[in-house]
């Protein structure tokens, strides 16, 4: 596994991000049934295709995920934290791309029904439909977290070594702060997930546990 | 009346037995052209003969007594090493004409005819190959890209003329880089309207490298077509792993479809053999078939697979019809 980074020994060191209310948000990204759930979604495809064996590390990982998703979930609503779900969904605006996988995704307009329960969305949370990769590049996801003042980002679901990797160097460009959170984001496989990790911090984007980011809510450590 | 066209001579089908249906034994990917730009990834490169020896010994020990050879003029093929491979271990091999993707073709095909490509096959499958009297049992065909195109098509076809003028079987590389730019995961099916357009009886045709990344809806398209489908990455876990690949055929055996499988490791580095601590030519025999045992898989199948199916699909018409020309 590739560990020496020369680029990033160029750039100055960040300054540390503080997670206060008002100024940080927690975006989940595909916590829902059509990406975690076996049986459903992309597994009821794999299925079809007879490789579902493929998918055991991934839907492995999700699962250990999505606990540590509930664990920041609740810290975070405890604090008031922006929190923002992140769901893929035929939205009408479905990348060629998308398209040309042939994938079915869930209705946009059904898409909160979508989202698992352990992250089930409450009152004044906000729910982004994408159906493209970046949740970026087709939604006012920026424009969402500029009008409310936030600075963090804390990014957390699936899959890390496509989405997030892609929406953490998103939100880097757009001057946030961002925290991708390790154990609460899955991949494709393990080794994709430790590489995707390791490649992925620099640049204003930080790479923590989920431990440390209720730490970090506590105001135990930066 | 059949034969198996083995480097020593030709043989009964039944005299085949266990049968590795794609691996190589010799050959030198440095003798391929490719880009500049630096690579660390291991080239394919068999050269010792003495390993070899011990590797497919390993093989032997484990019930195998036939290894399809599947390297062809191009990259290091030498049929008479393959002859001596043969005699040492007591195993049948059989090795294969026809040409490699296009980075490993020889020069001479770039001013060649499709013609002229197909007496060169047909002279390797009747004569000998390598300046040797040691003749070549099947026909091989492979693509780089996405499409079958350029001098892979001209080479494709004169496999299928060469095929039709010998009756060897013709076997198929269908994948590697270009599996995600195409369904199903293999050019299996652009390979089959070739084939079909030429004349070709299509289960006469392997498919390879179906264990690239598979879908089993492809594959049973294929067989449905009349082709034979090849398990032959077997071990190669970064592609896909052995339990989908023994979910796969378990699934393929319950449709109906063990009469057009086979089974190999394709085998091109000395980081793939036992003495580098790789799985080595005996992997499907002492790994897989233990996979395919605990997914209810009985012998009779497993006899099908390793044994039958080989028997029947690497075994030419005897004698030889060389008076089926193509026009």
């Amino acid at each position: 596994m590739p560990s020496r980074t020369p680029y990033n020994m160029l750039m100055r060191a960040m300054p540390l991000a503080r997670l206060s209310p008002g100024r940080t948000a927690l975006v989940l990204i595909d916590i829902q049934h059509h990406t975690t759930t076996r049986g459903e979604g992309q597994d009821a495809e794999a299925r079809l295709r007879g490789i579902a064996g493929e998918f055991d590390e991934y839907y492995q990982q999700a699962e250990a995920a999505i606990r540590n998703v509930s664990k920041l979930l609740a810290a975070c609503r405890a604090r008031a934290i922006d929190i923002v779900h992140v769901v893929k969904a035929d939205d009408g605006n479905v990348s060629r791309q998308f398209r040309l996988g042939g994938l079915t995704l869930p209705n946009a307009e059904s898409a909160s029904d979508d989202i698992r329960p352990e992250a089930a969305p409450q009152d004044r949370e906000t729910i982004i439909p994408r159906g493209v990769y970046s949740p970026f590049s087709t939604s006012d996801l920026e424009a969402h977290l500029k009008a409310r003042g936030v600075e963090t980002v804390i990014l957390a679901g699936m899959l890390a070594n496509v989405t997030i990797a892609l929406a953490a160097r998103e939100a880097a460009d757009r001057s946030f702060d961002v925290l991708v959170v390790h154990d609460a984001c899955a991949s494709e496989t393990l080794e994709w997930h430790g590489l995707t990790m390791q490649g992925i911090g620099g640049g204003g984007i930080r790479v923590l546990w989920a431990q440390d980011i209720l730490d970090m809510l506590e105001g135990t450590r930066q | 009346m059949r034969r198996v066209r083995t480097v020593l001579g030709d043989i009964l089908p039944e005299e085949l037995g266990v049968t590795a249906a794609h691996e190589h034994l010799y050959c030198d990917q440095r003798l391929c052209s490719e880009p500049d730009f630096p690579r660390k990834v291991e080239k394919m490169v068999l050269l010792d003969t003495d390993l070899i020896v011990q590797e497919a010994g390993y093989f032997h020990e484990a019930g195998g007594r036939a290894i399809v050879e599947v390297t062809v003029h191009g990259w290091g093929r030498d049929v008479k090493v393959l002859s001596e491979i043969s005699r040492r271990t007591g195993l049948h091999v059989v090795a294969t004409s026809g040409f490699y993707v296009e980075d490993c073709l020889p020069a001479f095909v770039r001013d060649s005819s499709v013609e002229a490509l197909a007496a060169f096959l047909v002279s390797e499958v009747m004569v000998g190959a390598d300046g040797s009297p040691s003749r070549a049992g099947l026909l091989k065909a492979a693509v780089s890209r996405a499409r079958i195109e350029g001098a892979e098509e001209r080479c494709t076809r004169a496999v299928a003329r060469a095929h039709l003028q010998t009756g060897a079987a013709i076997t198929t590389h269908t994948s590697a880089s270009s599996r995600f730019q195409i369904d199903g995961g293999n050019a299996g099916t652009m390979f089959l309207d070739l084939f079909e357009a030429e004349g070709v009886d299509l289960g006469r045709v392997i498919i390879g490298h179906c264990d690239e990344n598979a879908d089993l809806r492809q594959l049973a398209n294929l067989m449905d077509r009349g082709a034979y489908v090849q398990f032959d990455v077997i071990g190669k876990e970064h592609w896909l792993l052995d339990t989908t690949r023994a979910d796969l055929i378990a699934g393929l055996l319950d449709r109906g479809y063990g009469h057009r499988l086979l089974l190999s490791t394709d085998r091109t580095r000395i980081s793939e053999l036992r003495i580098s601590g790789g799985k080595g030519y005996d992997h499907v025999l002492r790994k897989f078939v233990p996979l395919l045992k605990d997914r209810g898989v009985d012998d009779a199948a497993l006899e099908l697979l390793l044994v039958t199916n080989p028997a029947t699909i690497f075994s030419m018409p005897f004698p030889i019809q060389e008076e089926t020309h193509h026009e």
